[in-house]
């Protein structure tokens, strides 16, 4: 029989995997809606911002606190960059087409790493407050994962308050509404899309730093968790910023679950779960008919 | 005769053709045999692929998914059943069945979106076989894959490199020229060019989008098929990598570097893609920044590939 205690530490667990999933996704589909780029190159990205909180940690010899800042900052800073120099030349195209040309984004990138910092397996130590576990029943729940899901939802939700709030957040909801429109309201759209793509890549450079504890810190440690971040967009309706927390909490969830009764399917049954959704809500759960596709 | 074969010669894209086979045909005197055979291989994968991007006009992240699906069929039928060696050769087709039951099921889902969505269902369909394949250890190999599959034989005599490739070239052939004529020259390729052009239009003249979309997926799903099961016995192993998503971008980078709408774009694509690889890779262990830059040049500067520059090649 099930205690209560396992089943609240898998909810937990799940919730936080969740929580690191919607992060992620959530700055794809902000990227996807706004700019109709797909960006193959997150995973790239989402090392950058690892081995940026390793450089940071080890040869600036600050805390992790500062690596986390900025690795936000830093891999934001390039997403700025890239959207001004590259990422700019691709819209209004095949959205697919970006999606190759971020894949060869992602290619030079995890190469250029690889030269830089060669192909080991580097470890970055959970900081000492967050070392140990909750006690929970007769088993103890990791204080990081807590501390995951705290800090994802604060993130998520300081990305929404900038949207919805802020007047650069305003421009940015005009011009995923209708780009056209915004323009000839004599509003500048050029900054609110690097502002996008700078927003999404620094949640992936941040979202790293976070996994770099948990997995490790290595050129491709991005690429399967990008994977499941295009079946958590298209679940939750690819443009929907909301649609893709609750995807990402939902998959999280359920992979979590899942592990009780075949660790095995834990990645397989997200698929699965895309496919049944894809089968009766081809749009996905938030998806609106018509506006991206 | 000969006026025949001058008939034929005039028209390009037979021209083209035509050097692809002579190409073929000898490159195993001229380059390095284990790079011709790859070049053969992942030149028809390629040119199964540009059926999707070029007459579908859709982007695909899966298909590897056919790939693996015809390499692991035939492979593990060939590992697994008990028969007379010179008699295996009939797992063949069953690899390019296997492919194309996995394209019905896989179009069936992802031809109801388009673009973005189309393109990312199946990445994610091509990864849940990925997860299933590598969770069915007993039956896979999971990880490791299966190394040691028997190949077939003619008769009393083995299968040496040389027959092999040469009885590739033969299948190859065969593969282009049904290639060529469900997609140049029939009837069905003119429907889909229309449905490309525009869909609404298509629909109203009262052909099904989806059906035929359906149809050229699953067809590019058995020429993807007859690659994957060519992959397995030359290769005499399966294994994960050939589901793998990075396989994909390979493919997609190959077909778009030859040229999406020509017909004979993804194999010259293929080709170069590959020997590029081999050369680099002679001087620096880092040839995916090469490749990578390439690509992004590729898209930017050479939107219609090499060939696409020759109008009288586009289809």
């Amino acid at each position: 029989m099930l205690s209560s205690s396992v089943i609240v530490s898998l909810f937990l667990s799940g919730l936080a995997t969740g929580m690191v999933y919607a992060l992620l996704a959530g700055g794809l589909t902000l990227i996807f809606g706004l700019l109709g780029v797909i960006n193959f190159a997150h995973y790239a990205f989402i090392a950058v911002g690892a081995y940026i909180a390793l450089e940071v940690l080890d040869a600036a010899g600050l805390n992790f606190w500062a690596a986390l800042a900025i690795s936000l900052i830093g891999v934001g800073l390039i997403g700025f960059l890239l959207e001004r120099t590259l990422i700019s030349r691709l819209y209004g195209q095949n959205p697919a087409i970006s999606l190759i040309f971020t894949f060869g984004l992602a290619m030079a990138v995890v190469e250029l790493l690889r030269m830089v910092k060669g192909t080991a397996f580097y470890h970055i130590a959970v900081p000492s407050a967050l070392v140990g576990g909750v006690p929970m029943g007769d088993a103890a729940f990791p204080t990081y994962r807590i501390f995951l899901l705290v800090i994802g939802a604060v993130l998520f939700f300081g990305v929404w308050a900038f949207l919805q709030k802020t007047p650069t957040g305003l421009i940015i909801r005009a011009a995923l509404c209708d780009r056209g429109m915004t323009r000839a309201c004599g509003v500048g759209v050029t900054t609110a899309f690097a502002m996008t793509f700078s927003i999404g890549l620094a949640l992936a450079g941040i979202g790293g730093a976070l996994m770099a504890p948990m997995m490790g810190v290595f050129p491709e440690m991005g690429a399967e968790i990008l994977i499941v971040c295009f079946a958590v967009i298209v679940i939750g309706g690819m443009g929907s910023f909301m649609g893709s927390l609750v995807a990402g909490l939902i998959c999280g969830l359920l992979s979590s679950f899942i592990t009780l009764v075949s660790p095995q399917m834990a990645m397989a049954s997200i698929f699965i779960f895309m496919a049944l959704i894809l089968a009766v809500r081809p749009i996905g759960l938030f998806g609106e008919v018509g506006r991206v596709d | 005769m000969l006026t025949a074969c001058k008939k034929y010669l005039t028209n390009n894209v037979n021209k083209s053709i035509v050097i692809v086979i002579i190409f073929l045909a000898i490159s195993p005197f001229i380059i390095p045999k284990s790079i011709a055979m790859d070049i053969l291989i992942f030149g028809l994968l390629a040119m199964s692929y540009g059926i999707i991007q070029g007459h579908i006009g859709q982007v695909s992240f899966g298909h590897a998914a056919l790939f693996g699906t015809g390499a692991y069929v035939t492979g593990l039928l060939l590992y697994y059943v008990d028969i007379p060696s010179s008699a295996a050769w009939i797992f063949f087709p069953a690899g390019v069945v296997g492919a194309v039951i996995v394209a019905l099921g896989m179009g069936a889902l992802s031809l109801r979106r388009r673009g973005a969505y189309f393109a990312l269902t199946n990445l994610a369909l091509l990864q849940l076989i990925y997860f299933i394949v590598l969770q069915v250890k007993g039956l896979t190999g999971g990880d490791d894959g299966k190394w040691g599959i028997p190949a077939p034989t003619f008769g009393s005599i083995p299968v040496t490199p040389e027959s092999l490739y040469y009885l590739y070239f033969v299948i190859f052939l065969v593969c282009l020229f049904l290639m060529k004529r469900m997609f140049l020259d029939s009837p069905n390729a003119l429907v889909l060019h229309a449905i490309k052009q525009d869909e609404a239009r298509a629909e109203s003249l009262g052909y099904s989008v989806y059906r035929e979309m359906l149809k050229a997926y699953a067809l590019s799903g058995a020429f993807a098929g007859v690659a994957g099961a060519m992959y397995a016995i030359q290769m005499q192993y399966v294994g994960m990598s050939y589901l793998h998503w990075s396989l994909n971008g390979t493919v997609i980078i190959m077909a778009m570097l030859g040229g999406v709408n020509v017909f004979i774009g993804p194999f010259l694509g293929a080709a170069i893609l590959i020997a590029l690889k081999d050369v680099i890779s002679m001087y620096t262990v880092h040839w995916q920044l090469i490749v990578g830059i390439l690509v992004m040049v590729v898209i930017l500067g050479l939107r219609e590939g090499i060939l696409g520059r020759f109008k009288s090649l586009r289809f």
